[in-house]
């Protein structure tokens, strides 16, 4: 059995420490939350740190809360939490559905929401819930605080805009729930434990049943680099009403905007074909609603 | 005593769903697997395993790795004292290699070091110079002439035929002719708990291994070999073993030959523990099998002429090819009567994984092409698939392509083929989805069966007999131990029960012993889904010798005869024809203690000789196996055709039995294997590139999980057979053997279209094809993990 070494391991108590930390040693700390990626890439040697800061004690980042208009999601707010909250499933359903998804319960209840947002993904299963609700990161460091699109903040597989001594702290979107909705498909292997060949989220504004459409966002994963937006199936729906005709131009759009590879998961030609099937069902059961 | 005329009486005990012996130890977390094991004084051994899948080994250099601190021993296959080749069968497997490299999972160095890390760190610094030879990687093309060579004396590793009629004749006169080829995915056996085992010096040059072994006794014999010492030198125990399903067979014995090699050298316990990487990489896999059939029917749609040629994968080295083959060339035309059969059943040689025994043993590969064929028929005939095999299916005094009458037991298939039709509501849910599939749905449903019939233990293959002991102490507590390993399939309960029934007395009275080579006689392997006839009947026949000589005492005692008592209930009992039973208020404990006073021996062995088989290789001949099993599986499938998902949503599974010994374990037995083939049909494939495994771990690696399971009903059919000691049989590959066909089947009925090669995988299931990967994954590329093997492999 291979042991996980490592030569330091802290457990601030607190966002402000835990900052501090990081600033006093750039580049040589990794950052840890549920631990169900870092783990096994640590045991597979892929990532060797020199030391681990272990987030799960900042308790700040552990909350779900409205603020201004905005749901706010800490980081360290696990999948299991998200899938079940009245307050995500209200405004943001689409990630209440991709959070209950994710992985087994086992990897739900130890799995966050920053964690899989930084793991930056194209796969992961949270992250195009965040676009359609035009989430925002927040990123802590020495000189404060921003917020970044979350559409800005995965720039390749593993590559985030996060800098070395900042912390993703929180997540938030708009509490608009009473208008706005959101839904997640996605399709694997097996019902359970398996990595999405490909996903889809699509969010919308609608003016009552049979209304028009607005504020239209798509997002596909497991299809590029990145999680991306549809943006083509975007504008042809926006201020549209949904009907088989425009239900099937959209799924079209969207299965040509997709620029899937082929690996062990899929391939790309399967995978093109199911980005037109989620959308189709997808607007399909909104279209019922 | 004849067989046909053995009559069974009832059992009072066995049947019954019993709590397993074993149980309430793995639940609360006493048992002890291998790898929870430590000696005070163990060294923790690795080894350096190959970077290439073929290769020339020009030289091994290890004094850095020596160097390293903490390290205690370096050793290649210079230092092994006997044979450097291991081999059930044939003896082609270095324990290290000597020049060259067949595969990703040989090993070249061993290292015994303090510490794991010292002993990886050392493994990392062995320097190999290398000259890589090209890669064989289809078994079809090692069979060219042109095919570079794995091991010099040719890739064919066995070729067996089954030369039955005269087919070509009777093609000439046939109906209608059918041309099928299939392929099935070569598997991993996933067992939850990877390899481990401790070895121990002893005096005079020996050993003594424990660890999670499967086949003690094989692994004792290469063991006395690899060491040049004498058999009653090595001792080998099992630990607790967490799941082995035929795996744990030749990648043990080699783990075992390293770790003693690195104990006698260093006179110290060494340990080893495979990680799942190291466990994937280097045990062997299910055979790849390509299959092509070719069947004539005449007018009413009989077969009167099959000629069948497959291809299995053996990978780099032998194993148990020979054998595997054997089964798949006896079984390959089904249950089905068909007096002109030939086939070649060829395994070859590749650079790939070797191939070796895994539950179902050659019978998946031939029942899921045989089966998918019939069901295929049928339908081309219009008749529904539970009739045709109904008009197929053998009966009593049909004979085998093999020649042999089957006979002396009940031939239950047409009683198992009913027995999921009728609850499943086959024929009729089979007419209505065929006509729903013009329908312009989504969803739709199909229902599919499959069935098999299958040689119970080893057959002709070799000497099948076993052993068992039983020991009544002077409290009448009992213990039993068998050459039979248990590996988590309830053996050690089955065995048990079977002397438990003999001796009269309730299971918390027995005890039961983990299995020791130096304790019991060599009872084969334990495999074949043999364990329960075998270690049982063994059981059986131990039990009943103690148990005569303590109703001799009895007889002593009480003053009636002893052949009008018995042993029931705790007690002895008066027996009489036309009688009821009567208590005569004697204990099986007073009795014990009055036989201990009276220096009566309370110990006895039982061997059970399995009845006879014979085979002509040169045409296939003879009485394959003594008795044979039958079964028939019902899915139930709902297929979305728009993304390929298959959801299997109930399943039937009916299985002779002969006599349910523990209902529990086989209702449990039937459960696992259903799940185990739902994963053979719909998800799992070892998939190796040119020699390289493409996926190490179960991330990757995908096997049903308890979310994909349907529900399930397991419906037990009793014939006793006179072979067992109370009429029991097999149950544990009978299971696994049929269920990835009737799921594949079912996937025609729902969508028309006949899948013919598994794993039937969303793709495939949609767009009629897998593509191969291209590539790693884009996230891996990225981060550059450039090797997933763990440890030492990079």
């Amino acid at each position: 059995m291979t042991e996980v070494t490592t030569t330091r391991f802290v457990r601030p108590g607190s966002l402000e420490e835990a900052v501090g930390i990081l600033r006093d040693g750039p580049g040589k700390w990794t950052l840890l939350a549920g631990g169900t990626d870092l783990l096994v890439r640590m045991r597979d040697g892929a990532v060797r740190p020199e030391g681990v800061i272990d987030l799960t004690g900042v308790r700040e980042m552990s909350d779900i809360g409205v603020v201004e208009g905005h749901v706010v999601v800490g980081a360290l707010v696990t999948h299991a939490r998200l899938a079940g909250d009245d307050v995500v499933r209200r405004h943001g359903m689409a990630l209440a559905e991709a959070a209950d998804l994710v992985g087994s319960p086992q990897i739900r209840n130890r799995g966050t929401l920053g964690g899989n947002v930084m793991n930056a993904s194209p796969a992961a299963d949270a992250v195009p819930p965040l676009f359609v609700l035009a989430a925002e990161i927040r990123l802590v460091g020495p000189a404060g605080e921003r917020w970044v699109p979350v559409d800005e903040f995965a720039t390749g597989p593993g590559i985030t805009v996060k800098r070395e001594d900042e912390i993703l702290a929180a997540v938030r979107f708009e509490a608009e729930g009473g208008t706005f909705r959101s839904r997640f498909a996605r399709m694997g292997t097996r019902k359970a434990l398996a990595i999405a060949k490909v996903s889809v989220a699509i969010g919308a504004r609608r003016a009552g049943p049979g209304g028009d459409l607005d504020r239209v966002r798509v997002a596909l994963g497991a299809v590029a680099p990145t999680v991306i937006r549809a943006r083509k199936a975007e504008t042809l729906l926006e201020g549209a009403r949904l009907s088989e005709a425009t239900i099937e131009a959209a799924a079209a759009a969207v299965m040509d905007e997709a620029r899937p590879i082929s690996d062990i998961r899929s391939t790309a030609e399967y995978r093109r074909e199911m980005c037109g099937v989620l959308t189709r069902r997808l607007l399909n059961a909104a279209e019922r609603e | 005593m004849s067989p046909k005329k053995r009559r069974f009486s009832r059992t009072w005990l066995l049947g019954r769903p019993e709590t397993r012996v074993d149980g309430l130890a793995k639940v609360t977390g006493e048992a002890r697997f291998a790898g929870d094991m430590d000696e005070s004084d163990q060294l923790y051994g690795a080894v350096l395993r190959s970077l290439h899948p073929h290769a020339r080994v020009l030289s091994v250099v290890t004094h850095e790795a020596v160097a390293v601190p903490g390290v205690v021993a370096v050793l290649t296959a210079d230092d092994i004292p006997g044979s450097p080749l291991v081999g059930g069968v044939i003896r082609d497997q270095p324990v290290l290699v000597t020049d060259r490299v067949r595969f990703l999972g040989d090993g070249i160095a061993l290292v015994a070091a303090e510490t794991e890390e010292a002993a990886q760190d050392a493994v990392e610094r062995i320097g190999v110079e290398y000259e890589t030879l090209p890669v064989v990687d289809d078994p079809r093309e090692a069979l060219e002439a042109e095919s570079p060579l794995v091991h010099d004396d040719g890739n064919e590793v066995v070729h067996h035929v089954v030369r039955h009629g005269d087919p070509d004749a009777a093609f000439a006169k046939a109906e209608s002719i059918y041309e099928r080829s299939f392929t099935t995915p070569r598997i991993e056996h996933s067992y939850i708990e990877p390899e481990a085992v401790i070895a121990r010096p002893v005096a005079g040059g020996g050993v003594e291994v424990i660890g999670s072994i499967q086949n003690l006794f094989s692994t004792r014999r290469a063991l006395a070999s690899v060491l040049g010492v004498a058999l009653n030198r090595v001792t080998v125990r099992h630990a607790v073993i967490g799941g082995s399903f035929g795996g744990k067979d030749d990648v043990m014995t080699i783990m075992a030959c390293r770790a003693a090699l690195l104990a006698r050298r260093c006179g110290r316990p060494v340990k080893m523990v495979n990680t799942r990487e190291e466990s994937m990489l280097e045990s062997y896999k299910r055979h790849p099998y390509f299959l092509d059939y070719r069947v004539g029917l005449d007018g009413e749609g009989n077969p009167v002429a099959m000629r069948i040629r497959a291809v299995a994968d053996a990978g780099a080295y032998a194993s148990t090819s020979p054998f595997v083959t054997y089964r798949s060339v006896v079984q390959a035309a089904g249950p089905y009567r068909c007096p002109n059969v030939w086939t070649d059943l060829y395994a070859a040689y590749t650079n790939n994984p070797y191939t070796g025994a895994m539950r179902g043993f050659g019978s998946p590969q031939v029942n899921f092409a045989v089966e998918g064929l019939v069901d295929e028929i049928a339908e081309d005939r219009g008749i529904d698939p539970l009739s045709y095999r109904l008009q197929l299916a053998y009966k009593e005094g049909d004979v085998t392509p093999t020649g042999q009458v089957l006979g002396g037991h009940v031939v239950s298939l047409p009683e198992v083929l009913n027995k999921v039709g009728e609850p499943s509501g086959f024929v009729d849910k089979w007419w209505r989805y065929r006509a729903a599939r013009s329908a312009p749905k989504a969803f739709r449903r199909g229902i599919g069966l499959a069935c098999s019939y299958r040689g119970v233990a080893l057959g002709a293959e070799g000497v099948d007999a076993a052993a068992a002991m039983v020991q009544v102490q002077s409290d009448g507590s009992v213990l039993v131990s068998s050459g039979i390993t248990d590996m988590g399939q309830g053996a050690q309960t089955a065995i048990s029960q079977c002397a438990a029934e003999v001796l009269g007395v309730r299971m918390d009275r027995v005890g039961f012993l983990d299995t020791d080579t130096s304790r019991i006689p060599d009872s084969g392997p334990t495999v074949a889904s043999r364990g329960t006839i075998m270690g049982g009947s063994a059981a059986a026949e131990a039990a009943r010798r103690v148990g005569r000589r303590m109703l001799d005492v009895a007889s002593e005692i009480t003053g009636y005869s002893a052949g009008d008592l018995i042993l029931r209930e705790g007690g002895v009992w008066r027996s009489r024809v036309g009688r009821r039973l009567q208590p005569l208020y004697l204990s099986f404990e007073e009795l014990a203690g009055e036989c201990f006073n009276r220096g009566r021996s309370l110990a006895a062995l039982g061997w059970f000789n399995a009845p006879p088989t014979s085979w002509k290789e040169d045409r296939g001949q003879g009485i394959a196996y003594f008795t044979y099993v039958y079964g028939a599986n019902v899915a139930e499938v709902v297929v979305d055709t728009e993304t390929g998902r298959v959801r299997v949503e109930e399943f039937w599974a009916a299985h002779d039995v002969g006599k349910a010994v523990n209902r529990q374990g086989v209702t449990g037995q039937i459960h696992g294997g259903v799940a185990m083939g739902m994963g053979y049909g719909l998800y799992e494939e070892f998939e190796v590139e040119e020699g390289k495994p493409k996926a190490l771990n179960f991330d990757e690696y995908l096997i049903a999980t308890a979310m994909d399971v349907p529900k399930m009903h397991a419906i037990v059919v009793e014939n006793p057979d006179p072979a067992g000691s109370f009429g029991q049989k097999s149950l544990g590959e009978p299971a696994n053997e049929i269920a990835a066909p009737a799921i594949v089947n079912a996937i025609a009925n729902a969508t028309g279209r006949r899948i013919r090669d598994i794993p039937a995988g969303l793709e495939r299931v949609l767009l009629g094809r897998k593509l191969t990967r291209s590539g790693p994954r884009g996230s891996e590329a990225a981060r550059e993990t450039s090797c997933k093997t763990g440890r030492g492999h990079t």
